[in-house]
């Protein structure tokens, strides 16, 4: 309005003048109390709203009950008791007339309650609020303690509450001239109605009409948002889209249009990274953690990115649930010099937190912006214009706000001072300000009283206009109608949208009107008060088709598409003639050990990928101790234990008090040991849980088969296959009585004996020790005679393998009645050749770096991480069906 | 179709009586939402307000529909009716022009105002009252309702389970809860979540006795299972006739006695041999002689006793009078089986577990009720940290908010909630919860006193059981009634979707389906037969193809050829698809794209297998953590860049480095293939610019530009793009300052999304038969008949809150798969029983759906006889008995190739061929560091002095304002409080408010001590303070000025800045002011320069005045500078 003035005056040829007091209503009587010298006394709403959350605390407290959302009772609280102030009633008594059945609803009671004590707080301080400030200022007027304006003009006030009037009332009485302005009632020349598909296409439209205008320089532009508080993103992302494809753009603010209202300060990344670090306690979760170790907006943030971001994957493969600020201090220097500067953060972080004492608010401010300064916030990289307006806010707008709450509130803790902090972030709007008023997107209240070249009003559904009668839940519906407080009533909302639709008719010489007509599956109706222009209206717009679509993210079919058969990588050594490797080569050595065979029979991508482009996902945190970590723990105490008894007589000779003493110490140093910094307050349980295990497992499976020696306890090998060499352990190699070698491997999950015998051989490990175990020369235990798993988990311990002769081992079976027969293979030799074919092929392929995508079954899929970067997804209808189908295999190359 | 006489014409008519209380009974199409529009209709015309009514629906959808239908009936009966106009309709006209004279009458200006139309689903009835009760719910305001609350309980359980809570009785208990479930943290922890989820159901059982102690709820536990063994008992006590009891007592007590082993259950029934013996109660007590009975009739396989031998008490021999009783008990047996009882009940009244808990079992049971409470009140937090609720805490809060009123009319009245008639629709898929709140609604309600509750439903149709939906309260109320308001039943029969061929074969199959008694407690519903209007079709109704070869791609084959059919000879009919479970589909949908079939499926492929979605997901990822290597490699093999797998290698994992760093490296650069550096080389600009941007854009801004930059769009085809938009939306919802928090729970939201296909031009609708529910089509194709329904949920901890008995709980299983504790079995059988009458229901409202034909798909199974039979736990199961002579043994091979489906897998590796990304996009001209030069906002200490500025100037003009006053010292020592208030409302600490404030009152007290302060605030001619003046400069700017004081004195206008600025230490006034003109010198030439051309009568003066220390300064050599200023101006 300033800037239309301003206009007004240029175009008359002044280059100076006065200005005049354009305020807002509550502005001027604030500024009337400043005239008294008296606003100090004033609470601002924040304020007032933290009292009102005191007293209803103090109530709770005292009634020693709940309330979930506290904030949420005091803003309606207070909103009901301004209320009762705008309505100039119940300003003296403290009860409400009687109802007529006598029965006052606990809702009413509880306001009550409150507002006495609320009241008798100001009182005692002599505080002042905005319900009362009107009042007040009526008095110093009718006192002539300030002096009247000469002349009032008031815009855009569609109607006036009781105590609004009296203050008119008051002036005109000492001599002011005061004139409402009254919306005209002229309408629109160039009046067009639309109806558009939905709310989306709708803004589309909107977005290109304005588009448009702009272009053709028609003058001010405005787009009148009903919920403009919850579509402001859409709104942006839309607009921003489409004006972006304009030819004249210097015509259209391209960057700097203006969406009025903004997104809470709470929601921007810098604002965030400040909240989650201040939230930061001695005990942190690992999700603060990994978003702080990702923030760009700490010191350090952009220099060792990359170190933080790896120190957080690494902390995910430690499963680092929550953790002490020490420890993780302590890792973070562990890690070397590029995480000594987010060492430093926590340092920074941990000093602050030793201050426990309360303080008061601005004290609380001032240690916030200590501590956020000595992390170096927000970051060292450039900011942008935008990011200092945001600074800005928070210091100028944010951090004083929170200092102020000093007035209402005592000395408080460091949470209570928080939550406060984070109360405020998200009340406050931020919107990166862009000097260009050309185009203006304001909501509908925003609208009263101005005026447009073109307008074009969105939304209106029968849902915005009339809008829903609402009654304040802490007011007797009845005082609410009796006192016609804004939204009691269908009548009160009918002339509301009367008025509404009236102003904005008559707004701009050129307007739209539009409703969307249907949000998702449910249909919506226009406003009542719109429907009769629908028909009747006949303007210059018309909605094209095109307009409403959502441009940007539209698919298009192109043609520069190739598709190619890359299933092959790039292979470990040439080979000559394309399918055999010259054996002469020097050997390549294989990390991670027949892990790769297995991976390459599973599926010959993911050995690619697993084992030569060596990428797998982050870990997902698990909750308790890792059940990779548990894998471990039980191989280390088997071969501890082993490694101290030796033999199965040996076993046997230990009394059963013995043998749980003995297994008990091991479980507690092997989990001692293994266990890092994980679950640690679980480490008693699962020594007694790996105790009750493991003596089960000794007891009825160790104790109860043919009698054996241990003979080997996970000793590396060196295993060539084909080109490759691997290292290879095998967990243990039992000798059995009757001569031979049985192998054994522990497994903590699910296992399946015909993973040994398939087609793809998924368990290469046990064939593999066979294999080399027999090339050895250790022949005085005889020859291997059978591989079997030892499953040991709760409940379901098991033996499972296969073996040259049943019963060598309880519940492993012979070749000849294993799965194997259906491959035609009935003797033990003749699985160890098989064995053997199959390995070298997958050492060949792997060599080769065969890396079709090629699940053996839908199981595979379902535990492998690389869905995404193998594409598997689209085309996973044909993985279902596999297995049902018996026709895989299909697309070895 | 003639107007005549329904046959359920009096059931009609009785409906709309809005004196009636009625419960209506209303089959698939038998025209239910017209019924409920009339008496809605008939209500609103004699009501006072359109308010006193409130409409239940199951959907929002439909609530909406509803309402579009009432407007629909009122704006047709502004129209006079036309001639020929069917009965309904002509009372649906008559009803609305009821409502229209009501609402000139009473002025409701009903088409205006639509939403005094009470008409929604319970979920925003409940909300409703939440809003209007902050207190009495104790939610304080109606909160957000996450859809998706598990995050919540999540954090709540999480928050519980450790080990180290101040209580130590939490501790042992959550340690033995562990310890039983073998320290598995993450199984006890989704065992509480799935508890959470449903703990309106426990909480009301658990929760009240916390305090009373275990025992009590021990002893109400094993009551209510006791109570379940009970009925058990009853009904099988209720099926023995008194002769056959006499038999049994007397057989029974001969086999006890003679029996050779004595350790069978039969033993037990030795005391019949008492002739006092009564035959067993129906009472648990008598368990164990039951259970010696089932022994004495049934064999170990559940069979009749063939012959009785001395195993179980008849030896052989010729004596008497064993020989006799062995032959009484063999008649007695070969009756029994011969009139072909079934041995069911015996079965399962011999496998009854004592309703005890065993000590262990208490225990851990007892643990978990330790648990359960903290974890309930830390949920509670959890929802109070973030302001958000599930459905289920406003719905209890709802209800328990009326109830604590202790008088829920006139709370309701309180809330101007004067309801006098409800109506709710699809009642049979209530939960307890929602009976519960019509309860509550209608208490205080009088039979005859004006108010009417109207009930409408399909029991037949209630499918909704994993949503809490119990059928069996549908046929309590309409038995008992609801609150002592007896409801008058009512049938509907006439059918007036299907034609009759399709109805006459429902008639015939379900009344066989369905059971024949109806049950509250297990949910058994009897069959209503229907009436046909629509008059029979020439074509047969049903197409049956069942037999034992029909696989999944033979059937979906089969099923495009007839959809192709239909399509060619009935174009403009509607056909469906209707599965049970969306897996049936997936087989089914490749076809039908194969064969060049528009359709149109909803919620049936996971949004997060598409490739559009899945790379855009790695994006993302990729865009937040640098060390999310996996990501980073799928977004360099995504088609945008499409780098080969030989390529890829050169970006093998390497500890310690990330690869947006790798990928900025020559030196690896020079490794790649040409090919593949020009694609890295072409994505990595956008990559790195993305990488920048984060944190200063929301996520889904920095996502949606990044993918169009990448030429997303292009990639995949333009059908596929659609689904973007929904991942976007779901990034917009977990947007956490342009990041996310938690990358699993991005994965887990994305889960429960689901691929959209819209054609505009589909000719068939693939669904599940619960989205079809409502709905009606042409033709109907149900496949996969034949498929086994999902193993049964074998959850560890097994309950249940049964209608009468309160809660069931069985003891908690330590695993999932070896679970074989007897309560747990029976409460299983009970759920059990309870889902086969479901499975029941979810076939008819399947074919029901069909208005024309219905065609069955299913596979047989073949038994070793060569006889089909149908797999245990499928849809053909139940509907065996009416197709059974369609099923046909199939010996061919199948016919179809399965390469059709499979060919799709080698064609997946694409990219776009040309290397190039999208950088023409006007807004990446923002530069990021345009901010340079501009300063950082002030600290808060250094904003004191600006206060301290600014309270001072308020009162110098305060001082100004009150002519004529004397102040002296005194009088400004006063002011004091309020400068100390308005200290403390800047910020300003308390400690430091004392401190200024003194600083202020003594600035004042000099200026009023002072000659020239007081000529400064003296009344003079032209005085303004603050005055506010705008003005153009020479670049068009315009320039907002505030003059702090001015006034004319002897014909000079002076122009005075207040400053609170002193001299340090030591400083000479001189050189204080030449510091103080260099600073304000260019300000107050400015004023001067605007004032002068506004009031060009006077001339100008300008100075400082420094009220500290009454210190003045004024600014000479005006022509000189105003030159000086001129210059920089025009500079
Ligand atoms: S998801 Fe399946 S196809 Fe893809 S790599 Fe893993 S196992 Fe292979």
């Amino acid at each position: 309005m300033h800037a239309g003035f301003a206009a007004q005056q240029q175009s008359a040829g002044k280059r100076v003048w006065q200005r005049p007091v354009i305020l807002t209503l509550p502005s001027w009587l604030r500024r009337c109390l400043a005239a008294l010298g008296e606003d100090g006394r004033l609470l601002d709403n924040t304020q007032a709203d933290v009292l009102w959350q005191q007293v209803i605390r103090a109530d709770l407290h005292h009634s020693s009950m709940s309330l979930l959302q506290i904030q949420a009772s005091a803003k309606l609280a207070f909103q009901a008791h301004q209320l009762l102030g705008g309505a100039d009633a119940l300003s003296n008594s403290s009860g409400y007339p009687d109802s007529p059945t006598g029965y006052l609803s606990p809702e009413h009671c509880a306001f009550l309650r409150w507002r006495t004590a609320y009241l008798q707080l100001c009182k005692q301080h002599n505080w002042l609020d905005i319900a009362a400030l009107t009042q007040l200022v009526i008095d110093a007027f009718a006192a002539k303690m300030i002096s009247h304006p000469q002349q009032l003009i008031l815009i855009g006030f569609d109607q006036l509450n009781n105590i609004q009037s009296k203050l008119l009332r008051q002036l005109e009485q000492n001599g002011t001239a005061v004139e409402v302005v009254q919306p005209s009632t002229s309408i629109a020349a160039d009046l067009s109605c639309v109806a558009c598909p939905d709310e989306q296409s709708e803004i589309s439209a909107a977005a290109r009409w304005a588009r448009s205008c702009l272009e053709s320089q028609i003058g001010k532009v405005a787009v009148v948002v009903p919920n403009l508080e919850q579509l402001h993103g859409k709104i942006e992302r839309i607009f921003r889209h489409e004006f972006a494809q304009t030819q004249y753009p210097d015509l259209v603010p391209v960057n700097t249009f203006n969406v009025s209202l903004g997104q809470p300060l709470a929601r921007q990344g810098m604002i965030t990274t400040a909240l989650t670090l201040l939230a930061l306690e001695d005990e942190a979760d690992f999700e603060s953690i990994s978003y702080l170790l990702r923030s760009p907006w700490l010191s350090g943030s952009d220099s060792d990115a990359g170190a933080r971001a790896n120190f957080e994957s690494w902390l995910r493969r430690r499963n680092i649930n929550s953790i002490k600020l020490n420890d993780l201090i302590d890792l973070c220097r562990q890690r070397g010099c590029a995480c000594s500067s987010f060492a430093k953060i926590l340092v920074a972080v941990r000093a602050a937190l030793v201050a426990r004492d309360e303080k008061t608010m601005p004290q609380w401010a001032e240690h916030f912006e200590s501590q956020l300064s000595q992390v170096g916030w927000p970051g060292a990289r450039a900011l942008s214009s935008s990011d200092y307006q945001l600074l800005t806010a928070w210091q100028d707008k944010l951090l004083p706000q929170l200092a102020a709450l000093g007035v209402v509130c005592d000395r408080v803790g460091r949470s209570s001072a928080l939550s406060l902090l984070n109360k405020l972030a998200h009340e406050q709007l931020f919107q990166a300000q862009a000097q260009d008023s050309r185009l203006q997107v304001i909501g509908l209240l925003e609208s009263a009283g101005l005026h447009f070249d073109a307008l074009w009003v969105m939304g209106l559904t029968d849902r915005v206009l009339p809008g829903a009668v609402q009654h304040n839940p802490f007011l007797p519906v009845a005082l609410q109608r009796h006192y016609q407080m804004p939204h009691c009533s269908i009548e009160h909302e009918n002339v509301f949208a009367k008025l509404t639709l009236q102003r904005l008719l008559g707004a701009a010489p050129q307007l739209v009107l539009s409703f969307p007509c249907a949000d998702n599956d449910r249909q919506l109706s226009p406003s009542p008060f719109v429907q009769p222009l629908l028909v009747s209206s006949s303007g210059s717009y018309k909605l094209e088709q095109s307009d409403a679509l959502p441009s940007a993210l539209h698919g298009v079919d192109s043609a520069d598409w190739e598709y190619l058969a890359d299933d092959v990588g790039a292979p470990l050594i040439t080979a000559h003639d394309g399918s055999s490797i010259d054996n002469s080569a020097p050997a390549i050595d294989v990390s991670g050990g027949t892990n790769v065979l297995r991976e390459q029979a599973l599926c010959p991508f993911r050995a690619y990928v697993h084992c030569r482009l060596k990428v797998r996902a982050l870990e997902a945190i698990q909750p308790g101790v890792d059940n990779r970590v548990r894998g471990e723990v039980l191989h280390k105490i088997l071969e501890q234990f082993w490694l101290q008894v030796g033999s199965q007589q040996a076993l046997c000779a230990i009394d059963d008090d013995k043998l749980y003493q003995l297994v008990r110490s091991i479980c507690k140093q092997k989990l001692q040991q293994l266990l890092y910094g994980q679950a640690l307050e679980l480490l008693p349980l699962e020594v007694e849980r790996l105790t009750k295990l493991i003596i089960d497992w000794l007891q009825q499976y160790e104790k109860n088969r043919a009698p054996f020696k241990v003979m080997e306890l996970e000793q590396t090998k060196v295993v060539q296959l084909g080109a490759l060499r691997f290292n290879v352990i095998p967990d243990r190699i039992d000798c059995l009585a009757t001569g031979g070698q049985i192998i054994i491997d522990y497994k903590t999950g699910l296992v399946h004996g015909k993973d040994l015998l398939g087609e793809r051989l998924l368990e290469p490990q046990l064939p593999i020790y066979a294999l080399n175990a027999n090339d050895s020369a250790d022949s005085e235990y005889g020859e291997v005679m059978g591989v079997a798993f030892a499953q040991i988990r709760a409940g379901d311990c098991a033996f499972k393998g296969v073996a040259s002769a049943d019963e060598l081992l309880s519940g492993v079976k012979s070749v000849a009645k294993s799965g194997a027969s259906k491959r035609d293979i009935y003797s033990w030799s003749e699985l160890l050749h098989a064995w053997q074919q199959q390995l070298e092929r997958s050492a060949q392929d792997f060599t080769l770096a065969q890396a079709q995508v090629d699940p053996v079954n839908a199981q595979a899929c379902q535990f492998c991480d690389l869905q995404r970067l193998c594409r598997i997804g689209g085309a996973n209808i044909s993985v279902e069906d596999t297995e049902t189908n018996d026709s895989d295999g299909g697309f070895n190359g | 179709m003639a107007d005549t006489e329904l046959v359920d014409a009096e059931a009609r008519r009785r409906a709309v009586d809005p004196q009636l209380s009625c419960i209506v009974r209303a089959p698939a199409g038998s025209g239910k939402t017209e019924l409920l529009i009339q008496r809605y209709l008939a209500l609103l015309g004699r009501v006072q307000r359109p308010d006193e009514i409130l409409a239940i629906t199951f959907t929002r959808k439909a609530a909406a529909e509803m309402v579009q239908r009432v407007l629909m009936a009122l704006s047709q009966a502004e129209e006079p009716l036309a001639e020929d106009a069917l009965s309904h309709t002509r009372l649906t006209h008559k009803l609305a022009q009821g409502v229209l004279a009501n609402d000139r009458a009473r002025g409701w200006h009903l088409f205006q105002h639509t939403e005094q139309l009470q008409i929604k689903t319970i979920d925003s009835f409940n909300a409703s009252l939440v809003k209007s009760m902050p207190w009495l719910t104790r939610l304080g305001g109606l909160p957000q309702v996450n859809e998706r609350p598990e995050v919540l309980y999540r954090q709540a359980v999480a928050k519980v389970l450790h080990v180290h809570h101040a209580q130590d009785e939490l501790n042992q208990a959550i340690k033995r809860l562990l310890l039983h479930l073998d320290n598995r943290l993450d199984i006890l922890q989704e065992m509480l979540l799935k508890l959470l989820a449903r703990r309106d159901q426990w909480l009301r059982h658990l929760l009240p006795h916390c305090g009373d102690g275990a025992g009590q709820v021990r002893a109400e536990l094993e009551t209510a299972l006791a109570q379940v063994v009970g009925g058990f008992l009853r009904q099988l006590s209720a099926s023995i006739n008194p002769e056959l009891q006499q038999q049994l007592l007397e057989l029974g007590g001969f086999a006890a006695q003679h029996c050779a082993r004595t350790d069978r259950p039969l033993c037990v029934l030795h005391c019949f041999a008492d002739s006092a013996q009564k035959f067993p109660r129906a009472d648990v007590e008598d368990l164990q002689l039951w259970q010696g009975l089932a022994d004495l009739l049934l064999t170990a396989d559940g069979q009749w006793r063939k012959r009785p031998d001395k195993n179980c008490g008849f030896p052989a021999g010729k004596e008497q009078p064993g020989a006799s009783m062995k032959k009484r008990m063999t008649e007695l047996l070969g009756g029994l089986s011969d009139s072909g009882a079934p041995t069911g009940l015996w079965q399962l009244v011999r496998q009854l577990p004592p309703p005890r808990y065993s000590e262990d079992q208490w225990q851990i049971l007892q643990a978990l009720l330790v648990v359960l409470p903290q974890t309930v009140a830390q949920l509670w937090l959890e929802f109070s940290a973030s302001s958000q609720v599930d459905f289920v805490e406003i719905a209890v809060r709802a209800r328990q908010a009326l109830v604590d009123s202790g008088n829920p009319s006139e709370q309701l009245l309180a809330l101007d909630q004067r309801l006098q008639h409800i109506l709710v629709d699809e009642f049979q898929d209530t939960s307890w919860l929602q009976f519960e709140l019509l309860q509550t609604l209608t208490s205080g309600w009088e039979q005859g006193d004006g108010r009417s509750l109207f009930i409408v439903g399909d029991p037949m149709q209630s499918i909704y059981r994993f949503r809490e939906a119990e059928v069996g309260l549908f046929l309590r109320a309409g038995s008992a009634g609801i609150n002592g308001i007896a409801l008058q039943q009512l049938q509907l029969r006439a059918n007036f979707r299907s034609q009759q061929g399709v109805v006459d074969w429902v008639n015939s199959s379900f009344a066989n389906i369905f059971p024949t008694n109806e049950d509250a407690s297990s949910g058994a519903v009897s069959y209503a037969h229907a009436q046909a209007v629509k008059p029979p079709l020439l074509a047969d109704a049903l197409q049956i193809c069942i037999n034992n070869s029909l696989d999944m791609p033979t059937e979906a084959a089969k099923i495009a050829i007839l959809v192709q059919q239909i399509i060619q000879h009935q174009p403009e009919q509607s056909i469906a698809i209707l599965v049970r479970s969306r897996t049936h589909l997936r087989a089914i949908l490749p076809h039908l794209r194969a064969v060049g079939i528009n359709y149109q499926a909803q919620d049936i492929d996971p949004l997060s297998q598409r490739p559009v979605v899945s790379d855009a997901v790695a994006l993302t990822r990729a865009l937040l953590h640098r060390g999310d290597h996996l990501s980073w490699m799928t977004v360099l093999r995504a088609p945008w860049c499409g780098l080969s797998l030989a390529d890829l290698l050169v970006f093998q994992c390497q500890t310690d480095s990330d690869l947006l760093s790798m990928l900025q490296e020559q030196t690896l650069l020079t490794q790649l293939s040409a090919d593949g550096r020009q694609r890295v080389q072409a994505i990595v600009p956008v990559l790195g610019a993305a990488v920048a941007k984060r944190g200063r854009c929301d996520l889904r801004q920095l996502v949606e530009e990044t993918w169009l930059q990448l030429r997303g769009p292009e990639c995949y085809g333009a059908s596929e793009c659609a689904d973007i938009e929904q991942l976007l939306l779901l990034l917009e919802k977990l947007d956490c300052g342009g990041d996310l928090l938690s990358f699993e729970q991005l994965e887990d939201e994305l889960n429960g999304l689901f691929h959209t296909n819209i054609a505009d031009t589909a000719a068939v609708q693939v669904m599940t038969i619960h989205r079809a529910k409502g709905l009606e089509f042409d033709h109907v194709i149900l496949p996969g008949l034949g498929k086994r329904a999902r193993a049964d949920d074998k959850s560890l901890l097994r309950w249940q809150e049964h209608a009468e008995y309160g809660l069931l709980l069985a003891p908690l299983a330590a695993r999932a798969d070896k679970v074989s504790d007897p309560i747990y079995a029976m409460l299983e059988q009970l759920d059990k029983s309870k889902g086969d009458f479901e499975v029941s229901r979810l076939l008819y409202v399947a074919v029901t759906r069909a208005k024309r034909h219905i065609y069955l798909f299913g596979r047989a199974e073949l038994n070793k006889d060569e006889e089909l039979f149908p797999a245990k736990g499928s849809l053909l199961e139940k509907l065996w008995p009416a197709v059974q002579h369609y099923a046909v043994v199939d010996s061919s091979e199948s016919g179809v190739e399965p390469s059709l489906v499979h060919n799709r897998v080698s064609a997946k590796f694409w990219r776009l061929a040309t290397p190039q990304v999208n950088c023409a996009r006007a807004d990446e001209s923002v530069h990021d560091a345009d901010g340079i030069g501009m300063s950082a906002p002030a600290k808060l200490v250094q904003r004191i002095p600006a206060v301290v500025g600014t309270v001072t100037h308020t009162w110098l003009e305060y001082l100004v304002s009150q002519e004529g006053y004397s102040w002296g010292a005194g009088k400004i020592a006063q002011l004091q409080p309020k400068i100390l208030a308005q200290l403390a409302k800047a910020g300003v600490d308390r400690e430091l408010c004392q401190q200024y404030a003194q600083q202020i009152v003594s600035m004042l007290q000099t200026t009023v001590a002072s000659s020239r302060g007081n000529w400064i605030l003296q009344p003079h001619s032209h005085s303004c303070c603050e005055l506010a003046i705008s003005g153009v400069d020479d670049e068009d700017n315009i320039l907002n000025l505030i003059v702090d004081r001015t006034f004319v004195d002897a014909g000079e206008r002076w122009i005075v800045d207040y400053k609170t600025a002193t001299p340090v230490e030591g400083q000479s006034h001189a050189s204080f002011y030449a510091q103080q003109d260099q600073h304000y010198r260019k300000q107050l030439e400015t004023y001067a320069f605007y004032l002068a051309q506004l009031y060009p009568e006077h001339k100008c003066r300008c100075a400082l005045y420094f009220p500290s220390f009454d210190g003045w300064y004024e600014l000479h050599n005006q022509s000189e500078s105003k030159l000086e200023t001129q210059l920089t101006l025009f500079g």
